[in-house]
Order: C-alpha cells, then structure tokens, then sequence
C-alpha cells in the first residue's frame, strides 16, 4: 500500500493536470507491468521457461495467422551457375543451359500459385534471365470439372513425355538438359499457348490420357508464330497416355507414351504449311522408396523419334536418355545420366543432297528479313545427328531450400576425333511458399 | 440386344451402387485409424501417407489419385504439413468434392483448437517453420478425441442417412479413449515435469498433454541437419539435467544422430516406430498410442527409476 501511496505521490507530481481517475488507470498500468515482468527477470531455468512456454502459447491464441491475405503463395528460385569446357561445346540454344565459360544466371523463376475461385487455380511463372523477363508458364486449371476430366488452359509446357513437363531445372537431378530434349524441343523445351483436355481412364488402375492444341511456336521442330496462325492445323497436337502401378509398398513403376504433331515451317515464309514434324515418345520411371528414410532410387529413361519433312524430303532422327538417381538422405544425391542421338539414326530422306544444306526455318525468315543475316542456329537443331554424351552429378542440399550441384560431362562430339569435357557448378536457392514435387 | 442393354444399364447402376458405402481419404494413417473407427463397417478409409515415412516428405505418387478420385472426404492434418506433395495429387484427382473449402475437405487442425507454436515471425532462417503454426496434433488423445467427433459430424452431414452410426461409433470410440486417457494420465503421472529431447518438434502436443519438458531438439532448427557444434552444445545441456531426460526419435529420422546423442550424454533413447500401423501390436489408435507411452515410460524409467520401482538396466536403449 505504501508503495501504491508513493508512486501515486510521484506521479501526481509528475502529471498534475490529470484527472484522479487518469492517475490511477496509469498507477494501475504500472503495477501490472511490474508485476508481469520483474519474475520474468528473476525466474531462472525452469521457472523462466515455463513462464515464456505459457506467454507464447497465451500469445499464440491472439496473434492473427500470418496469411491473412488473399496474396497468391509466391516463391522465387534462383540458379546460377559455372561452368568449363575443355573445347567448344556442341550447338545448344542460349536459354538456359549453361553455354560458356565462367558464371551464368541461369533463370530467375518468379512463382505465383492460388485459387482463383472456387472452380480454377492459377499458376504462373516467369523466368527472368539476362536476357530478360518471359512467361514460362502462365495457366488456370479445373478443380471441379465434371466426368474425371481436367482442363488446363494458358501458356504450359506440352503434356509431352517426362523432362518436357517438368521445370528441370528444380525437378531433375542435372544442370542441363538431356541432349534428345535439348535438340528437339530447344532451350526453352515444348510449350506453347494453348488448352489441354486430360481424363483419368474409369480403370482399377492408374491412367490417365491428355490432348492438347498448343500454338507452335518452338523454336526447333516446330513452328508457326502465334501472330502467322490460320488454320487449326498450324497448331500443335499432343497426346499422352500415361499409367502407374504400385509394385509392393515402396516400388512405383510409372510408364507413358507420347505423341506431338504440328507445322514446323521448313522453307521459309512460302512453304510454311506445306511440312509437318512428328515426335513419338515413350518413357519409363522405376522409383524405389527406401523404408523409413528420405532416400530413394530411381531410373528414369526416355525414348523419342523424330520425321520431319523439310523442302525435297525429310529427316528421321532419334535420340534417348536413361539416368540413376540416388537420394542418399536429405542431403546428398548422386545421379549418373547417359544420353543418344540415334535410335534410328538420324538420316535423310527424299533428295539424296538433303542432309548436306542448310534447313531454313520460318522463324530465321523472319530474322534474316529484319536483321539480314544468312542463317541462324536453330535450323541445325532439325538436321539429323548421331552423338553420345556421360555425365553425373552430385548435389548437396543443406535446407530443402537450397542446393549446390556439381556435374560433370564428357560429350563425345559427332563425327570423328576427340571428345571434350563439360564441368559445371550450380547453386540453386528457393524462397517463398514451398511448391508440391513432381513425382 | 437385350444383353448390351444389361451391360449398358450395369454401367448406369454401378456409380449408385458404389455410393453405397462411405469412402473416406486420409493424409496420414493417425487420421486415418481415427476415420476408421467412425466409419466402422459403412464404408472405406484409405490412409495415402506410409507409416514409415515422415508425413513431410511423402511420395506423391500418381497411383495415389485414384483413391482421392473416389474419395467423398478427405481428412488432412492441414497446417501446411503435406504442402509437399498433397496439393498435386489433390489437382491430379479431378474431385471437385474435396477440394479446398469444400465440405468434404476436412482439415484437422480447424478441429483440435490454436495450434501450439505459431511463429511470431515467419522465417526460413528458422527452420522450415509451418506458418500457422504447429500441425503435429495427432499424438495428444484429447486432441484426437476431438479429430474423432469432428470426422463423425462432418460424415454425418455429407451422409445423413447414416448419420447416426457415425455419431454412435464415434461416441463408442470416444468412451474408451476417454477411458484410457484417464488410465494413461494415471500412468504417466510419476514423469510430469520430466524432460525429453524429440529429434524434430513433432511431439509438442504430446507434452503439451503429459506436461513434458521440451529440452531442446537434435534438430538445431526444423528441417535442418544438426552441425557437430549443435549436437556438442545440446549433449553438454542434456547431461546437466537432473532428473536426466530422454532423447525421442521418430523412426524416419538419422538413427545414428539420436543413438550418437543419447549416448554421449548418457541418456535412453526412445524410438518411435512410425505412425499407427509401422508394427504389428499398434494397428489403432488406441494401441498405437499404448505402444508409444510404453516405450515412453521405460526411457523414462531407465534414465532415472521412480522411487519404489525396480532399477532397470541402462543400455542408453529404451525399445
């Protein structure tokens, strides 16, 4: 009580406009503080403790949740790399792969996922890079479309295969591309704009068929620029039926097969229409679950072919890859990759002299128009090629959050005489909202 | 033609007759024991998650899709702990029923009251933090009660016609859990107040409901591999406590860390098998649970005896 008298004597002095009631509400907030925090300072160990546990969780009832808006999860990957070669590396597109000597940034992925409402979800994605800001992927996707069926519409990567639907930068365990994706479907792989229709089979098991019609504006087997579109036969079709099966509780066998059809504008501006570009695929992923633990095994192969008429014929060119990951634990992955142009063989058809010139791609018309150039890159990507490539990566991840990668190639260069050696360090960080991953 | 139209009318008949019986997902096989003892026997209860695999880092398998696709109720644990792989498997199910916000879409943590542990401040620099705070809800019975009565009164309004034997095995359930609440308090009573190191904050509901103390975790952070430096400076804490703790492992977490730890600071180490159904003596809850305070007893036990009770060998294991 004296101590009461005293503090209300002190602060009367200190305030004496106020009010009696105004002293003694402050009087009163004074005390309380006192009270609540002077054992807080003096409580040792396990009165301290148990006091923070009681004021967190007093706290926690009250703190609003920290997602109380209606902002989209968002999330930014950022990976950048280094790499070497022991000569010059084959032709590869400048997206984002790593194509020379020294450190590279290799995309930043800016991610933005939520409902939309109560029907379709959002995902968009741009890729920045030094070359600038594209969309990568920007589509809305059904929720609660009737009859098993799912649509998707927007820019997407093509339902085409394995590497192709996947951000493989994230989701694979190398810094580059297979080099059968690389040649047939460029740096910035197979995606157009375009709607996909998928419906999972009434079946006891697992399977599920995509269609979709994309516009073709890839920049190695296909492509009509979305701006040049006439008919429905200047887009893309691709199809894909694709299973899964359990073998036991900790083996998943995962097979597909994969379809693409659509105008790829060999001859330039005039023969635009007149040549079409096939790819049929096929792909098998074993996936092993170790018992209780993050580690896992898995083989992922990939087969595709490739018929692609040009002016006077024609082009067959296969390719594969087949690669073993393991998953020691949470921090460590080891994968090797091996990877073939051929399966057929790449070879031409029609004009015997075919294979020898130039193929003239509708998009490098258009650059040669405007810039005056005689020929760009991407036209070699159609032509047929045999080469083989090893390589095999190792990756640490300290968080799920961040990982650092180191690979290695060894590209045994078509034609004859020695090959050279790829060498690259990456380092990926994510942050933001934690995307699911692709299986 | 007589024949063609049975077969077409059997495809017209079989959705109805399929929708017979009550078909129930769960993320978790926890969850998944608890749906099963209210569904009873007027339907299905498939668990997605393994009982051996941390409920983190699941496989999303597409085989998985099926069972969503036929799903009328999924029951998650929510709280963005199967933000990993959920929400592909929920986009691959083409069901618009369970879906987010949808009644037949039930999260627990909206169910079992404030999560304990929610960040103040959300930052990956500790740890994979879950925003909205702690989802590991399922190990606190009076929690699971509450998850229990909730998956009853949600089946009941999606399936009012059996309404009732929802609400009654729910009831029954919740009788004999109450029961054995009361003997497992009973039980536990003598190690109130006793400390425990979990290797990630997967227990926290647990000692909310035993009164346990949390010493520290082997983790320094969640989702985070412990440094040498971490585990030096937590095994120099655990070895300074009187009445000694015990060191709780989940089985899908570094064995050789928590074994490392619990023996160089001279504790038992408790581990946990996995969920309900990773061994043969714990395929329900109640038994499952039975099988985690046993096993919590003897670490505790062994690291320091009760008074009166026999002293028990220390191998720095509690199995």
């Amino acid at each position: 009580m004296q101590l009461t008298a005293m503090k209300t004597r002190f602060v009367l002095a200190l305030a004496p406009g106020w009010s009696e009631r105004a002293h003694l509400s402050f009087v009163c907030l004074v005390l309380s503080v006192f009270l609540l925090f002077p054992p807080a300072v003096r409580a040792q160990g396990g009165d301290q403790e148990e006091l923070e546990r009681e004021l967190s969780r007093a706290l926690a009832v009250e703190a609003p949740p920290p997602r109380a808006s209606l902002l989209p999860d968002i999330s930014v990957v950022g990976t950048f790399a280094a790499a070497w070669f022991s000569g010059e590396p084959t032709p590869r597109l400048a997206a984002h792969e790593p194509f020379h000597h020294g450190p590279q940034l290799q995309e930043i992925e800016l991610g933005f996922r939520s409902n939309v409402d109560p029907f379709v979800r959002a995902d968009v994605f741009l890729a920045v890079s030094l070359e600038g800001i594209e969309v990568e992927e920007a589509y809305v996707t059904t929720l609660a479309f009737p009859a098993d069926l799912r649509l998707r519409g927007g820019e997407m990567y093509a339902p085409f295969g394995r590497v192709n639907q996947v951000h493989y930068l994230e989701a694979t365990p190398f810094a580059d591309l297979p080099l059968v994706n690389r040649r047939f479907f460029g740096g910035e792989q197979l995606r157009g704009l375009g709607l996909e229709v998928s419906y999972l089979l009434p079946l006891p098991f697992y399977a599920e068929i995509v269609g979709a019609a994309l516009s073709a504006g890839n920049e190695v087997s296909f492509g009509i620029p979305a701006t040049e579109i006439e008919t429905p036969r200047d887009l893309l079709g691709v199809a894909r039926l694709a299973t899964a099966f359990d073998l036991g509780d900790r083996l998943t066998l995962l097979l597909g097969a994969s379809y693409a059809n659509g105008p790829n504008a060999s001859g330039g501006l005039e023969g635009a229409r007149a040549h079409r570009t096939q790819i049929w695929g096929a792909d098998f992923t074993l996936r092993l679950r170790d018992a209780a633990s993050r580690a896992h095994t898995a083989l992922q192969a990939e087969w595709m072919t490739r018929r692609a008429e040009v002016p006077g014929g024609g082009f067959l060119q296969g390719g594969a890859y087949v690669w073993l990951v393991r998953r020691f634990d949470a921090r460590w992955e080891a994968a090797i990759r091996g990877d073939i142009l051929g399966l057929p063989s790449g070879r031409a058809f029609g004009d015997p002299h075919l294979g020898e010139e130039e193929v003239f791609l509708f998009a490098e018309a258009i650059h040669a128009h405007e810039h005056d150039h005689a020929h760009a890159e991407t036209g070699e990507f159609l032509r047929p090629l045999r080469q083989r490539r090893l390589g095999a990566s190792l990756s640490f991840y300290p968080s799920e959050f961040q990982r650092l990668r180191l690979q290695a190639n060894y590209d045994f260069l078509p034609g004859e005489g020695r090959g050279i050696w790829e060498a690259f360090f990456q380092y990926q960080f994510v942050i933001g909202s934690h995307g699911a991953h692709a299986f | 033609m007589r024949p063609l139209v049975l077969f077409l009318s059997a495809f017209l008949v079989a959705p109805f007759s399929a929708r017979a019986e009550v078909r129930v997902a769960t993320t978790l096989p926890a969850l998944g024991a608890l749906a099963r003892e209210v569904v009873g026997a007027n339907g299905t209860v498939t668990v997605l998650a393994p009982p051996d695999q941390d409920p983190h880092f699941v496989d999303g398998k597409p085989t998985l899709i099926l069972a969503l696709n036929r799903a009328q109720l999924l029951v998650h644990a929510g709280g963005d702990l199967e933000a990993g792989w959920l929400p592909t498997l929920l986009s691959g199910a083409r069901n618009g029923d369970i879906q987010p916000g949808r009644p037949g879409n039930l999260d627990v943590s909206t169910l079992t009251g404030p999560l304990l542990e929610v960040p103040e401040k959300v930052d990956r620099a500790l740890g994979d933090v879950h925003p909205r705070g702690n989802p590991h809800v399922w190990l606190d019975p009076r929690r699971a009660r509450k998850i229990a009565l909730g998956i009853a009164e949600r089946l009941a309004s999606l399936d009012a016609e059996r309404a009732a034997a929802y609400r009654d095995n729910a009831r029954r359930f919740v009788e004999r859990l109450d029961e054995k609440i009361a003997a497992w308090e009973e039980r536990m009573r003598p190690h109130r107040g006793r400390g425990f190191v979990p290797y990630h904050k997967s227990l926290t509901y647990l000692a909310d409901w035993l009164g346990l103390a949390e010493v520290a975790t082997v983790e320094p952070v969640p989702g985070i591999a412990p440094s040498p430096s971490h585990l030096a400076r937590l095994i120099l804490e655990v070895r300074k406590r009187e009445p000694r703790p015990v060191v709780v492992a989940e089985r899908w977490h570094n064995q050789r860390i928590a074994r490392t730890v619990a023996e160089k600071a001279g504790v038992p180490l408790v581990v946990i098998p996995g969920d309900v159904g990773s061994t043969r003596e714990n395929g329900d809850y109640i038994s499952f649970m039975e099988d985690l305070l046993r096993r919590l007893a003897a670490g505790f036990e062994a690291a320091e005896p009760a008074k009166g009770s026999a002293p028990q060998p220390t191998d720095g294991q509690a199995q």
